[in-house]
């Protein structure tokens, strides 16, 4: 699948956050926009997950193979804490009146490392947990891309590296955006790299 | 278990000490709400109920009332008088079942009681038609033996015992001899009437401003003053009855003795409709200036108590504001969260008033504690007002509608805290808000 940033602009009055962007991410792939605090990163993030409408250009999607809709990870997870893992991931597919395949979200629940916390309500978990829940929930409403905004922020190492693995691991088949102030935290990875700078989009490589 | 109870429950357990308040808010709202409503409908019974608890309900006096205007003044002058018959018949002719008599009042006020040769307080002579009681009477009476309708009978109020008892020492009121003395002027002429009496009941009326009182017994009186005769062979009833109108032997009033509580009524509807400003017929008794009393205190009540309880009213619903606002607003994200996985705004205000509803229903209970409330309320009026007062709190049935009280105590209720989550929803439905779900760079 093709996201095609066309000629994409954003301001807020007088503030220009985006200007005349241009580009074309290709699915599946990994892309990691950095750039420092308040260059535009969630702005963008926002109008790629079709929040906010650029001020001028155009988004477009092609070849799209399942929804059109995005997935967003956040930096928090915003689970209900009441609720447990399980009932927190089903929630959107409950709310849209989708079947719950159990035996996919059994599957994702093994794959994420968290089997064991499906039973348990989200209050009591740790926040590399729930970050890990919050993606079950994310994959299970089968999005057409996956936008990460700062999705190890407040995590502990161990976690964080898992989760990297994970969005990785994910791109195989996926496209994913992650998006982060800080390059080095996603340094390393087969992706390629943007930098947002002065409301324009640099391509700054490809890692291996 | 659908997702929107399931969310319901959730929302109620996160915020366990906000509902805690809320709760307790609305139950006060409910209490309140509750006793003022019962008390505004249960006046119309109370007043009605309290004017029976007077032994001389059914009987009052007519008078005339004029305005007499000063040629070399702008001052009106209010002059009353004894109505003729035929006045006093043309109000009847209302079908308004009533005995006329005369009135014998200003007689015994010239003179005091005295009981063993001394002499007592001041009390209120008031005539009942005879001593034979109805039932509404009957109950507030309590009697050693049955009373002839003699001029030697009184029956007397609690008031009069009361005051008796500070005066002279007496273990049973039947064996108190009293004695009244009518010295009467009539044509420069001194006459002396000496009655004397043996109290044969006491009536336990309503204590609202209660003076001492004794009842006497208009056939016995007619009889005992047809068959005294004055100097010139003329009784002393055809005397009264011939005196002119602004005579203070008249007691300037005709008495009317009713058939029924709806005659007395009837009676003061015409009377009121037909006053026309110089001269107009009134029909007056001290049972009912104390029922108009009460009527006028009811009705200051009523402001004051309305006033308080819009305050508090207002300030409950201000608290349920506050905690519902906070609550809603606490819950941005996840207002956000639901309409971002899909959730209809419909459905989002179907959590929150699902949850007002198990909020408003729990402060319901409350209600079951109000008539208790009430019954206290009830029993502080007669100790301190000697009141019999009435509240009744009609949870069961309403205007002849089953549980339609508290069904209106819920709606308003209810209906005021639906409103204010409504509110708030519909303000954070913009889908900017599902923005906040990100940092902001």
């Amino acid at each position: 699948m093709e996201l095609v940033l066309n000629n994409i602009s954003k301001h807020f009055g007088q503030r220009h956050v985006l200007k005349n962007i241009n580009y074309t991410f290709i699915g599946p792939g990994l892309y990691v926009l950095f750039g420092h605090s308040g260059c535009g990163k969630t702005t963008l993030l926002n109008i790629l997950a079709n929040l906010e409408k650029p001020s001028s250009g155009q988004l477009i999607i092609k070849n799209k193979n399942r929804f059109s809709k995005a997935g967003i990870i956040f930096q928090h997870h915003y689970l209900l804490g009441e609720l447990t893992a399980y009932e927190n991931v089903v929630l959107p597919l409950q709310i849209n009146n989708c079947e719950i395949n159990k035996e996919e979200v059994n599957n994702f629940f093994a794959k994420l490392g968290v089997e064991n916390l499906k039973h348990k309500r989200i209050k009591y978990c740790s926040g590399g947990e729930c970050q890990r829940i919050n993606i079950i929930r994310t994959l299970l409403s089968k999005p057409a891309f996956l936008l990460a905004d700062e999705p190890t922020g407040s995590i502990d190492e161990t976690n964080a590296h898992f989760i990297k693995e994970t969005l990785l691991d994910l791109a195989k088949h996926l496209l994913v955006i992650i998006v982060s102030h800080d390059r080095t935290l996603f340094a390393n990875l087969s992706a390629t790299y943007l930098k947002l700078e002065k409301g324009s989009l640099l391509e700054y490589g490809v890692e291996d | 278990m659908g997702w929107k109870t399931k969310l319901i429950i959730t929302n109620l357990k996160s915020s366990k000490l906000s509902n805690l308040i809320n709760v307790i808010a609305l139950s006060f709202a409910v209490i309140i709400g509750a006793l003022f409503g019962a008390f505004y409908f249960s006046q119309q019974d109370m007043i009605k109920n309290q004017s029976k608890l007077f032994p001389e309900y059914l009987t009052s006096n007519i008078e005339k009332s004029e305005e007499i205007e000063h040629e070399s003044s702008f001052l009106k002058l209010k002059q009353v008088s004894r109505p003729s018959i035929n006045e006093v018949n043309s109000l009847l002719a209302f079908n308004i079942d009533a005995e006329v008599r005369l009135n014998y009042t200003n007689l015994f006020l010239q003179d005091q009681l005295r009981a063993y040769e001394q002499k007592l307080m001041p009390v209120l002579p008031i005539f009942l038609y005879d001593f034979t009681f109805d039932e509404t009477q009957k109950k507030m009476l309590d009697t050693r033996q049955t009373a002839e309708d003699t001029t030697n009978s009184v029956y007397v109020n609690q008031a009069f015992i009361d005051e008796l008892k500070n005066y002279i020492n007496f273990v049973d009121y039947s064996e108190v001899k009293l004695k009244y003395t009518l010295s009467v002027m009539l044509d420069n002429e001194t006459y002396e009437f000496l009655f004397e009496f043996n109290i044969r009941g006491v009536f336990f009326e309503l204590e609202y401003l209660s003076t001492p009182k004794l009842f006497l017994s208009q056939v016995a009186f007619d009889t005992y003053f047809q068959s005294t005769y004055l100097s010139d062979d003329i009784s002393i009833y055809d005397y009264i009855l011939a005196l002119p109108p602004t005579d203070v032997l008249s007691s300037y009033s005709y008495r009317l003795y009713f058939s029924r509580l709806d005659d007395v009524h009837k009676a003061l509807e015409v009377v009121d409709s037909l006053k026309d400003e110089k001269s107009y017929l009134n029909i007056v008794s001290e049972h009912l200036s104390r029922i108009q009393s009460l009527k006028d205190i009811l009705n200051f009540t009523n402001i004051v108590l309305l006033i308080s309880i819009v305050l508090i009213v207002i300030s409950l619903l201000f608290i349920n504001v506050t905690i519902t606002h906070l609550e809603i607003k606490k819950a941005n994200a996840k207002i956000a969260l639901l309409y971002y996985f899909g959730a209809k705004t419909s459905e989002i205000i179907d959590i929150y008033l699902g949850q007002n509803l198990l909020i408003v229903s729990l402060s319901m209970f409350t209600l079951l504690i109000v008539p208790k409330i009430a019954q206290f309320i009830n029993l502080f009026l007669y100790d301190f007002l000697g009141i019999r007062a009435q509240i009744e709190v009609p949870l069961l049935l309403f205007l002849d509608v089953p549980f339609l009280f508290p069904f209106l105590i819920f709606t308003v209720i209810y209906g005021g805290a639906s409103v204010i989550s409504i509110i708030n929803i519909l303000i954070k439905r913009q889908k900017s808000l599902i923005k906040r779900l990100a940092h902001n760079d």
